[in-house]
């Protein structure tokens, strides 16, 4: 994971690394103006006008005077339009904090019943999903859980493999793949550490902070429904106890459990995320905790958007951007001037880039997964035109069998970070909020 | 020629024995010369007998009355005549379409008058004109003057159609015709221009009319009379099938009481009689009422009275021709009593503009519905349905989420640190909703609270689970808990928490669920249809028995019909099953708009009577907006909701009707046979002005003091009516009908320019008139000189004679 590689070239030290990474920075980051070459501003200028002609159109369809993305006359419908209105109002009114806990966003409706999924889940795209589940379903072990080519065994994996399930629509025993995620959640839950951790192991050698991360998520999406396993509340309780015990005095999280040592952006942000679902679940989070960890999100900014790895680090870039977003926008703060700079330069990136460009990155589909996060909880002004270039960055990236894959060529987490990413119009995974 | 004698054979016979009797009295007279006889010769006596029996001869000759019998011939030209429609009706704009229309306002006379016109001019040189006009009874206006030759000098247009009355000073004066005749006899008038030129030959009878009749003979009957006389009647129809050009907004359906802040919908009927179809723009405007009442009192006219309203929606609406519901929405921000007025624009040509204008006043109160979701885990349906019902702004959510933490802060715009216990406790919420609960976490007073609440108006949804199900709930709190589910559920099987469910199941609307608001998608069918069409097939159900009696199968699977949805009214309130927990599965495909737009429909349908006061699923009507005393009203009420009806079954309902007679009447209504929810009566409309319906329905079995589980309304107007202005459309098909049965042509303002081919289709071969002249020769002076001629020479020979 990129994580781990990137905690591996810092903790080293070493001048080659250093020298090394500089390199692959300096090559991700968005040329200087006068390097641009004169294809690259003819289709920057292209894609602007597209952008330009899909706000028009969104523009027209919300003013009911026809469909966005269909040449479709508007539908008349008296219950539509009092939904309409309704949505318009809310709209209007901008985003509500129901209660007295900013995790319980909530966004306004959508004024008109759009065809974004359909749109979007093209038959490729359709293909492309089929035959990553399939993969993914496939690689499944005996005992449950998922492995990667670094990561035998791993949890985080298969937290992230039972996400991907669960967004085709399957829950635990029920569905299509319901037995494949049954079997997953049932590896986590023997894969539990006596300090409530959950980490087996084929964990990351630097620490399990992702792997309990994304395995806490898989079992909070899963365990309403898992009545043959009441003793999964006990067991999220645990792990977000130790979470909150591993802190550090920065305000964030890493790999390890120890609360001395420097926090990542990264895991920070995974954290996070599993703490605002755990409170929208049902537990006591101390929001405490959660405030220092936004302020350590909020320092690891960069005004142009991007965001720094560690918060003393010297590099910033685009990657983790997305979980930023997620982090602000989870938090309340839709308005945080960091929300915009920061999608603004997910899309800039997605734009100015060419498909091969975006292959060529480091551990791509991670970084897409994020962004795909952040992307759709903006808006489809923002998520569509972004998804219509991710999904043809990521059709590069599959293999025939269904696999995607990354640099170190492990196709499982990658393979469902990108499902996840793919299979997000279909609304079935509430990690995609609006 | 021909002799003869008139007198009949008794008379002959007379005559037989006048003659022998004067016979008798010349053989005495010659008995009485003949003593004389010597004083004349036989000559002369010979002479005179002769004169006498001449004389005789000529007097019974007399007697006889011999004649002389002639033919006579002659030619006559044949009658056209000319009936034009002098009604009422007949004022009403003619066809835009017409040729005859030298305007696009002209009206149907005038029109009328222009095909006369056209008409007379070359019929008047073959043809004998007789122009009529009619309304209750046929007048002759004038039979037309002969044109001799095509160089006669045309009639003038005025000349021809004015009708001579006489002035108040007693001169005769020429008035034009008008149409205002206040019936419309066709079949009447015709029969009496048949009479009226009876004996003379009809070429072809020439009708100008819109056929609109009010009454007399049937045009059907004084058809096959026509067509017995062999004359073609030719129907020149003015007008068109469709009413006058008119865009108007017949009714407005409101609710009487709206919530602030919630979203207002008005059922505008439009009757679009301008084009087909009409894109046109309803706008709706607010003011607050007791502003526009003071201007009003103040003498304001209606331009500024317009000026207080202010803009409050809008809706881009396409017409076809006729009548059509429009809803148009707002959302009101002030509270009050507050005045809508709802317009549509004037059109070119419209004949009335007054009625492009509706206005209604609507109470806006601040009100909403207080909601509690009790829900045992936190489903992947539970993480969608708290935003979904969040977003709502008339819901106002309180959640509890049973396997919470102990400190947790439950959500919802009303963050609550504890379910409600008592009945006053419950009486906070409107509607509550248990998903898949533990039923041990809720105490028998917390269930017992909960169905004091629906019994008295609130609405309960119960949403099985697989963690929980359905017969643990039944297990600990069976009294209440059986009589609120729609569904018999069986306590003793409880969900197979170790099964895969991995195989799909669709679902369906039952013939009932499709028509129920909660079920409605859009209020398009098709587009409906199309909806439910591309949701997603479901994985688990929970297993029911078989629905109460009373309840109403919303969805049910598509394999075995397994009741997933259910409906049933307990008390004054609702309960809702669902046995589905993965409705999520509609967020595909159009993310969260379905999804949160079913959730909105249920828990407004729950808790409708709590926020309206009553329910709103009844809908009352009559055939009419308009009525003559004396004319029967006919009175629809229409329940919307399949579980209302349900409740309401077998009972007869009855509407109140007052209006400004005295005292009030109660009209029975009773329930439609087959089954469709609609429940019919009639009522005679009586004194003229407003006449208002009402029905308030208590609940089956409540006592007088309970709320009525509806409270619906409905004002009529009752008026002296023209039967001219009742249907203003023309009858092209009953004067179609007319000619074709007559074997005559038929002209409107499709063919109207070939009008021509009426005069070259009327025959012109003239009426022979054959005629015998009698002379009775004996009646006349030469016979009577004769005859004085004999009796004198008689005379002065027995004179000359000596004989005297």
């Amino acid at each position: 994971m990129v994580g781990a590689v990137m905690s591996k070239r810092c903790d080293t030290g070493s001048l080659r690394v250093w020298a090394a990474l500089a390199v692959a920075v300096a090559l991700c980051a968005p040329p200087a103006a006068g390097q641009r070459d004169g294809q690259a501003d003819s289709k920057l200028q292209t894609e602007k006008e597209r952008e330009a002609e899909f706000k028009a159109r969104l523009d027209a369809a919300r003013a009911g005077q026809g469909d966005a993305f269909t040449n479709a006359p508007a539908i008349e419908d008296p219950a539509d339009e009092a939904q309409r209105l309704l949505a318009m109002r809310e709209r209007d009114r901008g985003p509500q904090f129901p209660g007295r806990d900013p995790a319980f966003l909530v966004l306004p409706r959508a004024a008109e019943r759009g065809n974004m999924p359909d749109t979007l889940l093209t038959p490729q795209v359709r293909e492309m999903i089929e035959k990553g589940l399939t993969y993914l379903a496939s690689k499944q072990d005996a005992d449950g859980g998922w492995s990667d080519t670094q990561f035998q065994s791993n949890t985080g994996i298969t937290g992230l493999s039972c996400l991907a399930l669960m967004a085709e629509g399957s829950r635990p025993r029920v569905g299509k793949y319901g037995r494949r995620i049954d079997n997953g959640l049932e590896f986590l839950l023997k894969n539990v550490q006596t300090s409530g951790v959950i980490a087996g192991k084929g964990s990351n050698p630097y620490g399990p902070g992702y792997e309990n991360a994304f395995a806490t998520l898989a079992f909070l999406y899963g365990y309403g429904e898992m009545p043959r396993h009441p003793q999964a509340r006990d067991i999220i309780s645990r792990s977000l106890q130790a979470i909150a015990n591993s802190q550090k005095l920065d305000g964030g999280w890493r790999y390890d459990f120890g609360r001395e040592g420097r926090s990542d952006m990264s895991v920070t942000a995974t954290v996070l995320w599993v703490l605002r679902t755990a409170k929208k679940s049902g537990f006591t989070v101390s929001s405490n905790s959660i405030a220092r960890a936004v302020d350590y999100i909020e320092k690891c900014a960069m005004p142009d958007g991007n965001f720094r790895y560690c918060r003393d680090g010297l590099i910033s870039e685009a990657g983790p951007g997305g979980a930023g977003i997620i982090v602000l926008c989870g938090n309340g703060t839709l308005d945080h001037p960091l929300v915009g700079v920061a999608r603004n330069r997910i899309a800039y990136d997605y734009r100015r880039y060419t498909v091969d460009d975006l292959h060529n990155r480091n551990y791509f589909t991670f970084g897409c997964f994020y962004a795909s996060l952040a992307m759709y909880m903006c808006g489809d002004t923002f998520w569509i035109p972004w998804y219509q270039k991710a999904h043809q960055v990521l059709a590069t990236l599959q293999r025939k069998d269904g696999e995607f894959y990354d640099q170190h060529d492990n196709t499982v987490y990658s393979t469902a970070m990108a499902l996840m990413a793919l299979q997000a119009p279909i609304g079935y995974l509430s990690i995609y909020e609006r | 020629m021909k002799f003869s004698a008139q007198a009949s054979e008794p008379l002959v016979v007379f005559l037989l024995l006048i003659a022998a009797g004067l016979l008798a009295f010349y053989s005495y007279v010659y008995r009485r010369e003949a003593r004389q006889h010597h004083q004349i010769t036989r000559r002369q006596l010979v002479m005179l007998w002769s004169l006498r029996i001449l004389a005789g001869l000529l007097a019974v000759l007399a007697l006889a009355r011999p004649s002389l019998t002639t033919t006579q011939i002659e030619e006559r030209p044949p009658v056209v005549p000319l009936l034009l429609d002098a009604s009422s009706s007949m004022g009403f704009d003619d066809a835009r379409e017409s040729p005859l229309s030298q305007s696009s306002r002209q009206n149907r006379f005038e029109s009328a008058k222009t095909a006369a016109y056209k008409l007379e001019e070359p019929l008047r040189q073959t043809h004998r004109v007789r122009l009529y006009t009619f309304s209750d009874a046929l007048r002759l206006l004038k039979e037309l003057p002969r044109r001799r030759h095509a160089s006669d000098d045309p009639l003038r247009r005025e000349e021809i159609f004015a009708a001579a009355e006489k002035s108040e000073g007693g001169n005769t004066v020429a008035r034009p015709v008008l149409p205002v005749g206040e019936h419309s006899n066709i079949g009447d008038s015709i029969g009496d221009c048949l009479r009226d030129l009876t004996g003379e030959r009809i070429a072809g009878l020439v009708l100008l009319s819109d056929g609109r009749q009010t009454g007399g003979t049937p045009l059907d009957k004084l058809a096959e009379q026509a067509k017995g006389l062999k004359i073609p009647v030719h129907a020149v129809a003015l007008g068109s099938e469709f009413p006058l050009r008119d865009l108007s907004i017949e009714d407005v359906s409101v609710s009487g009481e709206a919530s602030l802040g919630d979203v207002l919908t008005f059922h505008v009927k439009v009757v679009n009689q301008i084009q087909d179809p009409l894109t046109t723009e309803l706008t709706l405007l607010e003011a607050d009422a007791a502003a526009v009442a003071e201007k009003q009192r103040a003498g304001a006219d209606d331009a500024e009275l317009r000026k207080l309203f202010q803009p409050a929606g809008r809706r881009n609406v396409a017409l076809r021709r006729g009548q059509r519901i429009v809803t148009v929405s707002t959302i009101p921000d002030v509270e009050g009593l507050r005045l809508y007025r709802l317009e549509l624009p004037v059109q070119p040509d419209e004949v009335n503009t007054e009625n492009n204008v509706f206005r209604v006043s609507v109470k806006v109160v601040k009100r909403t519905l207080r909601v509690l979701l009790i829900a045992g885990t936190p489903s992947r349906e539970y993480r969608y349905l708290t935003p979904a019902l969040l977003r709502d702004p008339v819901i106002s959510l309180s959640s509890w989420l049973q396997s919470a933490d102990v400190d947790y802060i439950q959500q919802g715009n009303i963050s609550i640190d504890r379910l409600p216990e008592t009945s006053k406790d419950w009486s906070a919420f409107d509607v509550a909703i248990l998903q898949d609960v533990d039923p041990n976490g809720l105490s028998v007073q917390q269930i017992a609270g909960l169905e004091t609440m629906v019994a008295k108006g609130g609405g309960l949804m119960i949403v099985a689970g697989r963690s929980q199900g359905l017969a643990k709930l039944l297990q600990v709190h069976a009294a209440k808990v059986r009589g609120l589910l729609p569904v018999e559920i069986d306590k003793a099987v409880h969900p197979d928490i170790d099964r895969y469910y991995e195989q799909p199941f669709a679902v369906e609307r039952t013939p009932q669920g499709k028509s129920h608001p909660v079920m409605l998608a859009s209020s398009d069918e098709k587009l409906n249809e199309q909806i439910w069409a591309t949701f997603p097939k479901f994985y688990w159900s929970h297993a029911v028995g078989k629905p109460k009696p009373r309840a109403v199968v919303l969805l049910q699977s598509v394999e075995g019909g397994d009741c997933l949805m259910a409906i049933q009214r307990y008390g004054e309130g609702a309960v809702f099953y669902s046995g589905l927990d993965s409705l999520w599965l509609w967020r595909y495909p159009a993310e969260s708009f379905d999804y949160d737009r079913f959730w909105t429909r249920i828990i407004r349908y729950l808790g409708e009577t709590r926020l309206m006061g009553t329910q709103q699923q009844a809908s009352l009507s009559t055939d009419r907006g308009s009525y003559a005393p004396g004319e029967e009203v006919k009175i629809s009420l229409r329940i919307l909701d399949p579980a209302l009806m349900a409740q309401l079954a077998r009972q007869t309902i009855y509407a109140t009707i007052s209006g400004t007679a005295r005292g009030e009447y109660k009209a029975p209504l009773t329930a439609a046979p087959g089954g469709e929810a609609v429940f019919t009566g009639t009522y005679v409309a009586r004194a003229v002005g407003m006449t208002d319906i009402r029905i308030r329905q208590p609940a089956p079995n409540a006592d007088s003091e309970a709320k009525p589980l509806f409270d619906v309304s409905h004002g009529f107007q009752v008026q002296m009516q023209s039967l001219e202005s009742i249907d203003t459309s023309a009858d092209l098909e009953a004067m179609k009908a007319l000619a074709e049965a007559t074997g005559g042509l038929y002209f409107d303002y499709r063919n109207l320019s070939r009008l021509d081919e009426l005069v070259k289709a009327i025959p012109d071969a003239p009426q022979i008139l054959r005629r015998q002249v009698v002379i009775e020769v004996w009646d006349g002076v030469a016979f009577l000189l004769i005859f004085l001629a004999l009796v004198s020479a008689e005379w002065s020979l027995r004179k000359w004679w000596g004989l005297l």
